[in-house]
């Protein structure tokens, strides 16, 4: 029932009018402006992948280094060694596993972490050894599960529009 | 004059060809909406009653006339009754992606890790059906959802009291179990959610409702400052970065909480407002639906986008505690 009189009747329904269209502009804003953001995801993915790949890389770098000369000297320094590259790649494979990757990544991210985890177990294998020269007979099929891995690194890459990179980093 | 003669002056449906039947043979054999509102609708009729005999009028009545009439396929059922069972069974969604933490007594810290995610959201998504359910009788004129609103608007209240619960017995926060209801200003804003949806909770029911009288609708209006509440407390959340969740797929700012809740909020509460009610009702009235519907649209699609997201949330985290595989976090 209205209780409005006629002379008001017309300026409520301007102000209804005014009101609901003022929202529906905001939200023609919002929805315009949803379309430039949603565009730049997969360069904030790709970003989101360097922040973890970044520290990641970091630590291996400096590892893979020390467990160079280690290797042929210091059971226990390369054993050290092994177990910080162990930490570095477990952490970014757990942190990789937070990113949601657009369809055509998604399944690459996968298949870099089962081979992460191939890698991670042989040097776990390492690291049960009870001699340098025992250590060390590990040591090829441990490049070869890094060749896989680097070869993953370079498709996940690939598809985040990332450049390539070598040498054992993410 | 039968009722069932007054019902068909009052809807003069041609002979042809009615949607699910011909009319003839679905008469309105029960009391109309007119007759006997729906025990829970406190829908403000005044909005209404300056419809005129047209077409507008009849075309709105229509779509309630029909879903009044018996299904021609169960006909042991009136179509408004098998609608609403469908529309009703979304609620469990959060229990039915839950249950298997519970079941498993937080196997793999499922519980500690989701649970929040999972009837959290759940819990949002239940009163913000309940509160949209009023705007749709708006916009539309129909009202034989109405009962949703009632519907929602407990399983929010229980599945807000469930999620309390579960955080009290499993999430991290230090303190005890006062620490994870309380320990932090958006833990004490969420309790406080659950201690005043109580109220409304218990007197959701048509006794309570008939003997508070007047008093029932003042607590039922507690619900604006649930809804206040959720705002501050998905504020204090999330703020302007997510919590937690599925942030990690480019897009942050569309799984903020903070945002959503005040993206869907406002199309929600400007058409609550009287002046723009009664710009739609006269629109209606004047048989410029069409009108409305433009003009709203825009509000419409930011609602159900944002709305996708609150449901992919849901359902993300869901399947997280149903196979128990929880976020790393």
């Amino acid at each position: 029932m209205s209780t409005m009189s006629a002379a008001e009747a017309p300026r409520s329904n301007i102000t209804g009018f005014l009101l609901i269209a003022m929202g529906s502009a905001v939200a023609v804003l919002l929805l315009i402006l949803a379309v430039p953001y949603y565009a730049g995801s997969s360069a904030r993915i790709a970003s989101l992948y360097t922040n973890v790949a970044g520290p990641a890389d970091r630590i291996l770098a400096a590892d893979l280094k020390a467990y160079g000369v280690n290797r042929l000297r210091n059971l226990a320094a390369a054993k050290s060694d092994l177990s910080n590259e162990v930490k570095a790649e477990t952490s970014f494979d757990s942190q990789l596993g937070n990113i949601t990757f657009p369809p055509a990544a998604d399944p690459h991210a996968d298949q870099l972490t089962a081979l992460d985890a191939k890698r991670i177990a042989l040097i776990k294998l390492q690291l049960k050894a009870p001699s340098l020269r025992k250590l060390r007979a590990l040591d090829s099929q441990v490049q070869a599960a890094s060749a896989a891995v680097d070869a993953q690194i370079k498709i996940m890459r690939a598809d985040l529009g990332l450049p390539a990179v070598s040498g054992g980093l993410y | 004059m039968s009722q069932r003669d007054a019902i068909q002056e009052q809807y003069p449906y041609p002979d042809g060809p009615y949607p699910g039947g011909p009319y003839q043979e679905a008469p309105y054999q029960e009391a109309p909406y007119q007759e006997a509102p729906y025990a829970d609708d406190g829908y403000d009729e005044a909005f209404y009653e300056e419809y005129g005999e047209g077409p507008p009028q009849a075309k709105r009545a229509s779509v309630d006339a029909w879903m009044a009439q018996r299904s021609t396929t169960l006909p042991r059922f009136k179509r408004r009754t098998i609608a609403l069972f469908f529309l009703r069974l979304p609620a469990f969604v959060p229990w039915f992606f839950i249950m298997r933490g519970w079941l498993s007594l937080n196997a793999k810290d499922v519980l500690t890790l989701a649970e929040a995610d999972v009837l959290g959201t759940g819990g949002e998504v239940t009163f913000l059906i309940a509160v949209t359910i009023t705007p749709l009788i708006t916009l539309t004129g129909a009202r034989w959802f109405a009962p949703l609103r009632r519907w929602y608007g407990i399983f929010f209240a229980l599945i807000g009291t469930s999620d309390a619960t579960t955080a009290a017995i499993t999430t991290s926060f230090s303190g005890g179990v006062f620490g994870r209801l309380a320990g932090h200003t958006f833990l004490v804003t969420g309790f406080l959610i659950i201690l005043i949806a109580a109220p409304v909770l218990l007197t959701a029911n048509t006794p309570a409702q008939r003997r508070l009288g007047t008093y029932w609708k003042k607590i039922q209006k507690l619900t604006y400052v649930i809804w206040g509440m959720i705002v501050l407390h998905l504020a204090l959340l999330d703020g302007f970065h997510p919590f937690d969740g599925p942030q990690g797929d480019g897009d942050p700012v569309f799984h903020d909480r903070f945002y959503q809740i005040v993206a869907i909020s406002i199309p929600l509460v400007l058409l609550r407002l009287p002046p723009v009610k009664r710009w739609i009702t006269d629109k209606r009235a004047a048989g410029e639906q069409w009108k409305v519907w433009w003009t709203v649209a825009p509000m419409v699609a930011l609602y159900l986008f944002v709305f996708a997201f609150l449901i992919n949330e849901e359902i993300f985290t869901g399947l997280q505690v149903m196979t128990l595989n929880p976020p790393a976090n």
